[in-house]
This record gives C-alpha cells, structure tokens and sequence, in this order.
C-alpha cells in the first residue's frame, strides 16, 4: 500500500509546488478567521485539493484498468487514498511553515498563526471529513462523475454556513437540553477525542462504502 | 493435460450487445489467436477474463482455478498487454516500475532491466513522451517481468508499424519456446497470427463461430477461385462465403478433395489466409 501512496506523491509532484501558492493565497483570504480558522480552513482547503487532484490523475490515466488487472486488493486500492490524507496534511502543514517563516521574514503584511498540534489536528479532521463524503462517491462512479457531488459538497457547506444564521437567530430551544445530557466537556484535549472518535467512525463507514462501490464497478 | 485457460458458457448482456454463452479454451505452451471484428467481442471477452467485468453466467478457469474465488493467486501468473497505454504518463518508467513490481512476487529486476535494455526504453524520460510502439513495448517488458505462466494481448499490435510487430512478435515466439507460458493474443491483424498463432479463435457477435488448431483450419477450409458459371447449385453446399465480380467468383470452401473433384480442374484451389477465413466466415454468402 506504501507503494500506491508513493504514486500518488509522484503524480502530485506540481501540486506540491502550487501548495505554497495556495498557502500564501489562502493565508491572506481567511486573515480575519483568527489564528486556529485561518490555520484549520489552509489545511483543510489545500489539504481536500490533494484528495481531489489525487482523483483527477487516476482518471487522466485510466488507470483503473492497470490496478484491477494487476495482484493488487481492492481493499488496498481503496485504503491507499485515506492513508494518503495525513501525507497531504503533513506535507500542507510542512508548507504552511515554510510560507509562515517567509512571511515573518519578508515583513509581508499578511497575518499568520502559529502551528500547534490541536488545530493542525483539527485541520486533519476537516479534510477526513470532507473525503470522507466524497470518496463513497468517486469510488462509484470514478472521478468525472462523483465532481458534481464534490461540487454540491463545497457549495452546500457554504451555503448553509452563510444561510444558518439567518434560519436559527436565536439558539434553538433543543440544543442546551442536547449537551447536558452528554458528559461536560472540558477543555482543547477531550474535544479532541470526541472529534477523532467522530472522525474516525466516518472514516470508516467511509471506507466500507467506497470498498463497496468499488468492487461493483466495472472498468 | 489440464487447460491453462477455459471459458465455458460465459454470458454477459449489454444494451444492445450480448456474449453469448461463450465456451473455448487453451492448452499451457501455447499461443492462441483471438480474432474478431471491431466490435465483435474480443476485449469484452479478455475484460470477463481479467474480471474487469462481472459475469453473469458461465465459468471462467485459469489455472484450474475460478477467476472470481482465486482472483488474486491468478493475477500473480498473468502477464497483460493492452491496446491502450494504462500507465500513469507522467511518470518515468523506473518510476512506474517501482510502484508496479512490489505487488509481483515473483519480479524479477534482471529480466526487466533485460528487456528494456534490449527495447531501447529511456529510464529517465516520461512515459507521455513515448511512442505507441515503446508504450506496448514497456508494457510487454512488464508482462514478462514476473514470470508469467499466461500472457493475455488485447490488439498489442494494432498501430504499431511493421518493424515493431515483427519486433514483439519476435520475443512471443522466443517467450513460447520455454514451454511453460502460453499466449491469448486478440487481433483483427490476421497476418500476425498467421506467423505465431498455434490455435485460433473466431468471435463474432458476441458467439465463437470456432476454436479450433490452425493446422485444422488450413486443412478444413480452402480458397476457392473460377468463373461464375461454376457457382452452381452443386457447388453451394460447400461454399461459407464467396463474393463474384465480372470476372468471376472468389470463396472459401469446406472439404477440399469433394470440391476439387466436382469442379475437376476448372477452378482454383488455393491455401486461405486468416484474414479469408475470417471474412467469408463472419460474412456469410454473397460478400
């Protein structure tokens, strides 16, 4: 499986130069998030745009058919894109890094905020998720197709980000209810863990439903 | 001895296209033609082969084993060469290959660095910038890089120029002479397997018209040539497919020694090619 991650590294080679653009770009659009908004939507964001580029070079090169003729599971096939994601993150924040310093350094007047584990692994979380809803689909119906579902993921998010205000502006009456019945968080750390058990169950539903999608296709 | 390769009654149903209870099958040592029209069946057939497509009906053993049940052990002793480059083009061979070769257990790096010495292939040059010919080529150094026992081709030769085919025809011949690998070669290039084919297989429409030793079939079919006035109604039980001009008549008949008796001289019979038989045998009477 190492080795399908590897070929996903290599066909990457150019988007891993534009992801310092991206980076830069992207830290001067979400300055107003606050330093962990800023730093979770850049992973997340450039981290997603891995995911899908990954999608786009299987496709360009039918590759598919290379795979399944070959003595390669389909299960490692389907496991090698999630394995993928913390590579991209890593490689991201490694990115973000650089770009952060060269920020600092050039007196560019863009604000950035600094690393640390809980939102670099709250940006982790955001591009599972998102592949999460998204391979299911691309593993069904190949990369072409499963773009109009990644199109509806993206602007749905956003619309009902910018339409939730408007639909609830006062708090609904079942939310407070809801969280005093689940054990008081406290504290970055026990979030944390809650979020990754989430995270961690979609993944996995994830998982099974692209494997089997994936073994219903045929090439 | 037990086949390598065996189809029996596979069924698989299109929107307008159906294989139709397909059965044949190819002893080990062996190179065996897989001929067809454009459309007729034969990259269908080898996609049921390599489970690329689901079967409907029917079984399909390589090995001795089911191709569903064993999919993988199978994989591992199959080499294959399609008509469409499937590597990633943005990558250099040694790149490629790097990915590819761990999931053989059986790679051997001396005999892939053989090959592409013996193609010409550049290492360090992406695949993109390759010729069709060195595509196929990179892709037959893989196929036989880990010690297939079956190559399946599916049209390997189709636009590639003469010097090239010859080339790979070549290294099938010396592949074969090992005895222990044997060879499903799907062409509508007749001539090709004329040179290397040991068995012969036709589709059409989805349905194996025969499968059959290319011995037998020069043997049971023949080519006949004469005047029209000899297109008489003795003659038509024998014919599969002819065509007239104003010159005459042109057509493929069956039983060679009743035929050259009833026309007794007055026609020509004549050894058909691949590419006669499959013409007259798909196209039936009156081409």
């Amino acid at each position: 499986m190492a080795y399908l991650i590897l070929k996903d590294l290599l066909l990457q080679r150019n988007m891993m130069l534009l992801a310092f653009a991206y980076v830069l770009l992207f830290a001067f659009a979400f300055q107003s998030m606050g330093d962990e908004g800023q730093l979770v939507a850049i992973i997340s964001m450039v981290g997603y745009m891995f995911v899908m580029v990954g999608g786009a070079w299987e496709e360009k090169n039918n590759s598919d058919t290379l795979w399944n003729s070959m003595p390669a599971p389909k299960w490692k096939i389907v496991g090698a894109k999630y394995l993928a994601i913390p590579v991209y993150v890593a490689f991201v924040t490694l990115v973000y890094a650089v770009v952060s310093s060269a920020i600092s350094l050039l007196q560019i007047p863009i604000t950035t905020a600094p690393i640390n584990v809980f939102v670099a692994a709250l940006g982790t979380i955001g591009v599972f998720v998102a592949a999460s809803l998204y391979y299911p689909v691309y593993f069904a119906f190949g990369y072409t197709k499963s773009r109009y579902w990644h199109f509806i993921l993206i602007f749905g998010i956003v619309a009902l980000s910018s339409m939730l205000p408007n639909l609830f502006p006062e708090k609904p009456a079942w939310i407070d209810p809801l969280f005093e019945k689940l054990p008081k968080l406290t504290g970055d750390a026990m979030f944390l863990v809650v979020a990754i058990c989430f995270v961690a169950l979609l993944v996995a539903v994830s998982f099974l439903l692209s494997l089997r999608f994936y073994g219903r296709r045929e090439f | 001895m037990e086949s390598i390769l065996e189809l029996r009654n596979v069924v698989k149903n299109f929107t307008g296209f159906k294989i139709n209870g397909i059965s044949f099958s190819l002893e080990p040592g062996y190179i065996m033609g897989f001929i067809g029209a454009n459309g007729s069946g034969k990259t269908t057939t080898i996609k049921l082969i390599m489970n690329l497509l689901h079967l409907e009906m029917g079984e399909i053993k390589v090995f001795g084993l089911d191709s569903r049940q064993h999919e993988q052990q199978i994989k591992q002793r199959i080499g294959f060469v399609y008509d469409d480059n499937h590597f990633y083009e943005e990558l250099t061979i040694t790149q490629m290959t790097k990915v590819l070769a761990p999931f053989y257990k059986k790679w051997d790096w001396n005999t892939y660095n053989r090959y592409i010495h013996r193609f010409g292939l550049p290492s360090n040059k992406k695949i993109k910038t390759f010729s069709r010919g060195m595509k196929m080529k990179y892709a037959l150094a893989v196929a036989l890089s880990h010690k297939a026992e079956l190559l399946i081709m599916d049209e390997p030769t189709s636009g590639l120029d003469p010097i090239v085919r010859s080339e790979i025809l070549d290294i099938l011949s010396e592949v074969i002479l090992d005895e222990r690998c044997s060879v499903l070669f799907s062409s509508h290039i007749t001539s090709d397997l004329d040179r290397i084919a040991d068995y012969v297989t036709l589709i059409h429409n989805g349905t194996i018209l025969f499968s059959t030793s290319k011995e037998e079939l020069f043997e049971k079919y023949s080519l006949v040539k004469g005047e029209r006035s000899l297109l008489g109604e003795n003659l038509r039980p024998y014919l599969v497919g002819y065509r007239e001009s104003q010159f005459g008549f042109e057509g493929l008949v069956t039983d060679k020694a009743a035929v050259q008796a009833m026309l007794n001289g007055n026609a020509l019979l004549e050894r058909p090619t691949l590419e006669d038989i499959m013409l007259y045998c798909t196209r039936g009477r009156a081409v």
